[in-house]
């Protein structure tokens, strides 16, 4: 998870500032190159999967353009779509928040899912018990979500430094006992009407719109700037940086690494958890049932790393899957393809983006990029 | 470890295969959409699309709601079905429904209950926007899952009689079983799970009063092994000899499992549609449902759809029928069952209180 | 419940239920003691799964399935190894991608399978072996006993494989590759090489376990067949703390909470089954914090390796 251009920039800020300027420079000069990278791998990776996507689609004798069109017009086509598929994204802006935190940390946390889950159980669950409704209800859901999706993290965190077992299972297990939590919660505690799910939230308490979307992506994108925050620009976002990067020099330094990795736990848990809290009030059908949650964790992950753990980047690929997700639709049915389609390409991008962000990391295409990009700029100079 | 040349490559291949599409798509761009909408008056092209939760090769629910839908669309030439959309996670349910209005698509079917809560605000929407689109929402009980709905002028649902359902297989378990011991599996907890084993486990018991029935209604719809398990553990510890499944894929395990226990002792009795053939050969009959989609097509084209009303899918209309028998039911057999059967059509086999008797155990 | 009669099917359901978890765990044993992380076992499985099945249909033959769905494991394998290796890309992620491309892929094929002929949706199962004398023990006999020879073969391959790690070079160059692998290129040893070579393992053994799923469990293969049985393989490693034999006993004790969970489930019918469901992961939390403890597990294993940085 080694990210250099966070490295450098700590070193540039501790650095000696009055030699070195020189140095600097070229520092600088890569660093921006970085940057550019950073934001063109992901958009190539993105161009690949929808090629490779057109090569498929194109052998089942269906026109890829018109696909693609659909898909564009169905997800953001206008300002109703456009809504619904930020929307869409919102419960994975949380989910890959809470993944790009944890992951500063060094903490592999899959476990989005779960505590999603139990963020939005835990929140119906004190609605429907204290019969609340309106404003007090939104916010003892979120506050539920918060403190249980933080709670449902603090378990594998604790396993994790008391007995130091690898979070990436003892999370995925937390998943599926969520999972089975929420399915008792709906069919046994709270059912509507023998139904499996759980009676509808009171209406008061649906958030409201802002525009074409509803309240809680307003919360996702401030959720995302304070978190870009608290990880930028705050000493205890330098710590669990550093813990992130290199736990054995923070402890030298005597930061408390044990207390910051819980703290990323329990603060990345409390992101999905209340992400799980805002879904159930924000989007029909407000309500738990079967498939509450599905797949959000790993979107999550997926969409961490290929905005490269920036959370306002985040925010932009969660709304890229959401496009996937409302479009897909459009897509297979103005052009006739299976839904499996859409899958492929998901998965395609993220490998895509995967491996193209490791390439350009490797010494010799980055040495060859370097010497690229210098070459250009000799071109220019000559010209 | 040459990266410049895996490079150069992959740009290669990348622009080929993008000069590859602009060609194809050059070629095949054909737009077939007029989606001229006459206003209602005398349409003579319809177009349908359906929403499903699972996948439509997946040998149960939603296979059977394809099926469906392909007769419909036999017996109605102006209409046409758009690809499903299969899998469709809750998160998705509404916007997938939103993408088929937007298409002004006549009639929107969603496979199973959970759709009913999932679209409330889509058809809500639709009602004023597109108001000659019409969702039709199957195994749905209008009075308890829509009454939410702030319109349901273009809605309506479809309920087979689960009862019809449960008695026909309930019939032929109770007529097959050697050891009195029979067993059902459903993937979900729903209360067309509940009515179906309460008449199936009535009728058989009518049968023969001796019969025990073992049930699990959370065996999901995907995991074969978990319905081999069950089985197993049913025909050891209690001797099951008959199973009639609710649980698509999860089926396939229990015949797993009854075939090993041998296939001329034990049965299975299929839902909902008929697969008896040479590689299933513990199937011996089937119940089999239809979702009534071309009773919905007809009352579109006649301009009475909507009200939010269920059509009941039953013996009297096709929606619920027997499938073929395999030779392993005796000819004396299948004729009494053919004569149970009718009197299931009429209504007079099982009373409504034998079949709650059956249903307050659970 | 009369347990004593529940209790051969919970040995039964074991030993079967163990089957495709230790297959998985087998070959991610090699990845790991590789050095390389991969929770895409999942993925592969569907896929070894789909394939099997598919061409054991269209051949007739099984084995040939088998072969053929154990290919397609480590072509979907490969794409992890050459970013995880080559491009030292972030192993968790990658392989979780393959964990979301892999049922797709599966899900394609078998739409196109399936849809151009419905007769294609079930397909033949391999008959199983009873051992003479052996399967006639009471309680234990049938279930342990009375198998599918690709069953039988993978519990085989616990000693072999347990064999190679402790006894073969090439064995104990793997392990090197996992614990120091710049000390292991400095002995000569093909870091690259092993790495591929473990992915390769991995890949075919992963969608063995798949495979088994539809080819000796349940003629027929559908979406999220697998049911997470991938990542309990995972963790079946960390509690077998690496080793064969540990791998075996761990994925048997799965077995055997998963049986029991059936169990429960058949007899206590009106009961909240979804706790029951939850046994086998609960279980699973509370082994590793008893036996996998922190010091167990390759030490290089999850992070990159840059031949430059040597």
């Amino acid at each position: 998870m080694a990210d250099p251009t966070k490295k450098t920039d700590v070193v540039v800020d501790q650095g000696n500032k009055e030699s070195k300027r020189d140095w600097r420079a070229g520092m600088y000069a890569e660093q921006q190159r970085e940057k550019r990278l950073a934001v063109l791998t992901p958009i190539v990776s993105l161009l690949l999967a929808l090629v490779v996507g057109a090569i498929i689609i194109a052998c089942l004798g269906k026109n890829p353009l018109e696909g693609y069109a659909a898909m564009i017009q169905g997800s953001v086509g206008d300002l109703g779509k456009l809504g619904k598929t930020i929307e869409r994204a919102c419960p994975l802006i949380f989910t890959a928040l809470a993944a790009v935190f944890a992951y500063k940390c060094g903490v592999f946390n899959l476990g989005g899912e779960g505590q999603f889950i139990m963020g939005a159980s835990a929140a119906a669950y004190f609605v429907l018990t204290l019969g609340l409704e309106g404003v007090p209800a939104v916010l003892m859901g979120l506050v539920a979500g918060i403190v249980f999706g933080g709670l449902w993290a603090l378990l594998p965190g604790i396993l994790k430094i008391t007995r130091g077992l690898n979070e990436m299972i003892t999370t995925i297990m937390f998943n599926y006992i969520a999972l089975y939590f929420m399915e008792f919660l709906y069919k046994n505690v709270y059912s509507d009407q023998g139904l499996p799910q759980t009676p509808a939230m009171p209406k008061s308490a649906h958030l409201i719109d802002v525009g074409p979307a509803h309240l809680g992506v307003i919360l996702a994108i401030l959720a995302g700037i304070l978190l870009w925050y608290v990880i930028f620009r705050t000493s205890f976002g330098f710590k669990i940086r550093a813990v992130g990067l290199n736990p054995t020099a923070s402890r030298v330094n005597g930061f408390p690494v044990r207390f910051l990795v819980l703290a990323a736990f329990v603060i990345s848990g409390a992101i999905a958890g209340v992400g799980g809290a805002v879904e159930l009030f924000g989007k029909t059908p407000f309500r738990l049932a079967d498939g509450f949650g599905s797949g959000f964790g790993f979107d999550g992950v997926a969409i961490a790393l290929i905005a490269q753990l920036n959370p306002v980047a985040s925010i932009v690929v969660a709304i890229v899957f959401g496009m996937l997700s409302t479009g897909g639709t459009m897509m297979q049915s103005v052009i006739g393809v299976p839904t499996a389609i859409v899958d492929i390409i998901r998965g395609l991008i993220i490998i895509f983006a995967v491996a193209g962000m490791a390439m350009v990391k490797l010494p010799k295409v980055k040495a060859f990029i370097t010497n690229l990009s210098n070459k250009n700029k000799k071109a220019e100079v000559t010209a | 470890m040459s990266k410049l040349n895996l490079d150069r490559r992959q740009f290669l291949g990348l622009s080929g295969a993008a000069a590859a599409t602009m060609g194809l798509a050059a070629c095949g761009s054909s737009s077939s959409s007029d989606s001229s909408s006459s206003d209602g008056e005398k349409k003579s092209s319809y177009k349908v699309a359906m929403i499903m939760s699972g996948i439509i090769t997946d040998g149960g629910w939603d296979q059977a709601h394809y099926e469906s839908l392909q007769r419909a669309i036999e017996k109605h030439s102006g209409w046409e079905m758009l690809e499903p959309k299969e899998n469709t996670a809750t998160a998705d349910a509404a916007t997938a429904a939103e993408t088929y209005v937007d298409q002004d698509v006549d009639l929107i079917v969603g496979n199973g209950n959970q759709f009913a809560s999932a679209w409330a605000e889509v058809i809500a929407e639709a009602a004023e926007s597109h108001p000659n689109v019409h969702f039709l929402i199957t195994n749905t009980d209008p009075e308890q899952e829509m009454t939410d709905y702030e319109s349901t002028d273009n809605v309506e649902a479809v309920l087979p009689d689960f009862v019809q359902l449960g008695s026909l297989a309930g019939v032929i378990a109770g007529l097959m079983t050697q050891t009195k011991s029979i067993g059902f599996i459903g993937g979900m907890k729903l209360p067309s799970t509940l009515n179906k084993y309460s008449a199936y486990l009535a009728a058989a018991q009518k049968m023969d009063a001796s019969i025990q029935g073992q049930y699990n209604f959370e065996a999901g719809f995907s995991d074969a092994a978990k319905g081999t398990q069950l089985t197993e553990q049913w025909i050891n510890s209690y001797n099951v000899d008959v199973m009639w499944g609710d649980a698509s894929a999860v089926d396939n395990g229990a015949r797993q499992a009854l075939e090993a226990a041998g296939a001329d002792t034990h049965f299975d009795i299929s839902q909902p549609i008929d697969i008896l053939g040479d590689n299933q050969p513990t199937v011996i009959a089937s119940t089999v449902t239809d979702w009534k989609i071309d009773q919905a097509m007809d009352e579109i084209e006649a301009g009475s759809f909507g009200g939010g009303k269920a059509i009941t899918a039953n013996m009297d209309n096709g929606g619920v029928s027997l499938g073929k028998f395999s030779d392993k039911v005796p000819a004396d057999v299948q004729s009494k069952i053919e004569e149970y059967a009718e009197q299931i059509k009429a209504g007079t086999f099982l009373t409504d209180a034998e079949v709650a008797a059956v249903k307050a155990t659970l | 419940m009369d347990f004593m009669v529940a209790l051969p099917t919970i040995v039964k359901a074991m030993a079967m239920g163990a089957v495709p978890i230790l297959l998985a765990a087998l070959g991610e044993v090699f990845s790991e003691r590789a050095g390389l992380v991969n929770i895409g076992l999942e993925g592969i499985m569907a896929v070894g799964a789909f394939v099997a099945f598919a061409v054991g249909k269209v051949t007739g033959n099984l084995w040939l399935g088998l072969l053929a769905g154990m290919a397609a494991g480590v072509a979907v394998n490969m794409i992890y190894a050459f970013c995880a290796i080559t491009l030292c890309s972030d192993q968790t992620v990658t392989s979780m991608a393959v964990n979301i491309l892999a049922p797709a892929i599966a899900l394609f094929g078998y739409n196109l399978f399936v849809g151009s002929n419905p007769d294609n949706a079930t397909g033949a199962q391999m008959a199983s072996i009873a051992i003479p004398v052996l399967s006639d023990i009471p309680i234990i006999g049938n279930g342990l006993f009375d198998q599918t020879l690709l069953a039988y073969l993978a519990f085989l391959l616990v000693p072999c494989v347990s064999f190679f790690f402790k006894r073969f070079r090439a064995g104990l160059s793997f392990r090197s590759v996992g614990e120091n692998p710049q000390a292991a290129e400095t002995l000569g040893i093909n870091v690259v090489r092993v790495k591929y070579l473990a992915c390769v393992v991995c890949g075919a053994l992963t969608a063995a376990g798949g495979a088994f799923l539809t080819i000796c469990y349940t003629p027929i293969y559908t979406d999220g067949i697998v049911a997470g049985r991938g990542f309990i393989a995972l963790a079946t490693v960390i509690f077998g703390r690496w080793s064969a034999v540990g791998v075996m006993l761990a994925s048997l004790l799965f077995g055997f909470f998963d049986g029991l969970n059936v169990a429960l489930q058949a007899s206590f019918q009106s009961a909240p089954v979804m706790f029951f469901k939850m046994i086998p992961y609960v279980f699973t939390i509370i082994a590793l914090m008893f036996f996998g403890s922190k010091h167990g597990g390759p030490k290089a294993c999850g992070k990159p390796y840059f031949r430059e940085s040597r």
